[in-house]
């Protein structure tokens, strides 16, 4: 059985069908999740974010219009709510009531090559913190997703001049603050 | 000095970095970075950050968390439908809708938590309730959108609390913290006659 299009499963869902619904968060759910991850950089919150995207999208999907493709709509809203969850971190921050939690656990490798690409990702986690809003988005779009420039101009409407640049500019401001760190 | 063609590798050098470039550019770009310092040193910073990404670990999630997560949002989504069986009065705020709204809502409200069928056992102020803060001209708009426990004819009923405060932009950090508790209390306590320096709007449901 061919798998079914986005349009026939949102058609199916909005005909009252919670199942199709269930079909467009399996194929999702994980692009979304890294996309959020990378942006709020712990599994708590990326959880609590994933999960209000979806939830946000069953309950606009009656007036989603189908002018951008689904999985577009997608990232802009968990991008929206992304930056959103990192407004309100920094918020409760200076009510001092958090810390900027990593959660970052070992898996299968050597002790001394874990602390080693820890330190790595410490580093670009901190150097991505110190982008300008756009330029992260595009950083993280680009590297991570690895998004055409294209589909990266439909997403964030801008154009892809721009989005290079930003991309460019980026790429140079982390390598500025890694070569500090090491 | 950056130059015309300074800037023409500029802009090849994302693709020369990602080895999409064709032999040509690429010959272009190469024969440049030899010659001018100033690409030299964006190559080179652009190089390294390559080579970290590289090497970074990466995420780790827990097991069969994709498994379980639809479920997990179908849940949240089923709960929410029934906790609109309470009144709900729910806005997208902005500064005049709330100023519109204000004044029919907190009577509502106040009838509401009068109701001798409503006691709320839990009114301790938690900061993870705060959804949404906006910096206005003059003024921090902060949602709040807090649990609280009702006790509704012996029947122990989660729901939830939604704020809307405006607290004006001079107000200390110290400060606000202290405002959202005290109108976060003088909501529970229903006096709401005294906080007229702030807007407000709750609703619950």
């Amino acid at each position: 059985m061919s798998a079914q299009d986005d349009s026939e499963l949102i058609k199916q869902f909005l005909a009252g069908d919670e199942k199709a619904f269930n079909l467009l968060v399996y194929r999702y759910q994980e692009r979304v999740y890294w996309l959020v991850r990378r942006i709020v950089v712990d599994h708590d919150s990326a959880n609590d974010v994933v999960q209000d995207v979806f939830i946000k999208v069953h309950s606009s999907l009656k007036g989603f219009k189908g002018e951008s493709s689904l999985y577009t709509w997608l990232y802009r809203i968990a991008l929206n709510f992304s930056f959103n969850e990192l407004r309100k971190r920094k918020i409760r921050q200076s009510f001092s009531i958090e810390q900027d939690e990593i959660d970052i656990e070992s898996e299968d490798e050597s002790p001394e090559k874990f602390v080693i690409s820890n330190e790595y990702k410490k580093i670009i986690e901190e150097a991505i913190k110190t982008l300008p809003e756009k330029q992260r988005k595009v950083f993280i779009l680009r590297y991570y997703e690895e998004m055409p420039f294209n589909e990266i101009s439909k997403l964030l409407k801008t154009s892809v001049g721009g989005l290079k640049a930003n991309y460019f500019h980026a790429l140079k401001k982390i390598g500025k603050y890694v070569k500090s760190k090491m | 000095m950056l130059n015309r063609r300074c800037n023409k590798i500029e802009s090849l050098l994302i693709e020369y970095l990602e080895g999409s470039l064709t032999i040509d550019n690429s010959k272009l770009v190469e024969e440049h970075i030899i010659n001018c310092s100033s690409c030299n040193n964006v190559y080179q910073d652009c190089k390294l950050t390559f080579e970290v990404l590289k090497k970074e670990s990466s995420y780790s999630i827990p097991q069969n968390y994709f498994s379980n997560l639809p479920a997990l949002i179908q849940n949240k989504i089923s709960t929410k439908k029934i906790k609109f069986t309470f009144p709900i009065f729910s806005f997208r705020f902005s500064e005049s809708i709330a100023a519109i709204f204000v004044i029919g809502l907190i009577p509502g409200l106040y009838f509401l938590l009068n109701d001798s069928n409503f006691e709320i056992n839990n009114n301790q102020f938690n900061s993870e309730a705060i959804t949404e803060v906006e910096l206005n001209e003059n003024h921090y708009s902060i949602n709040l959108n807090n649990e609280y426990y009702f006790t509704e004819k012996d029947k122990t009923v989660e729901s939830k609390l939604y704020l809307q405060i405006l607290i004006p932009k001079d107000s200390h950090k110290e400060e606000m913290a202290l405002e959202l508790n005290d109108v976060i209390l003088d909501y529970l306590l229903n006096d709401l006659k005294t906080k007229s320096e702030y807007e407000y709007i709750a609703s619950v449901y």
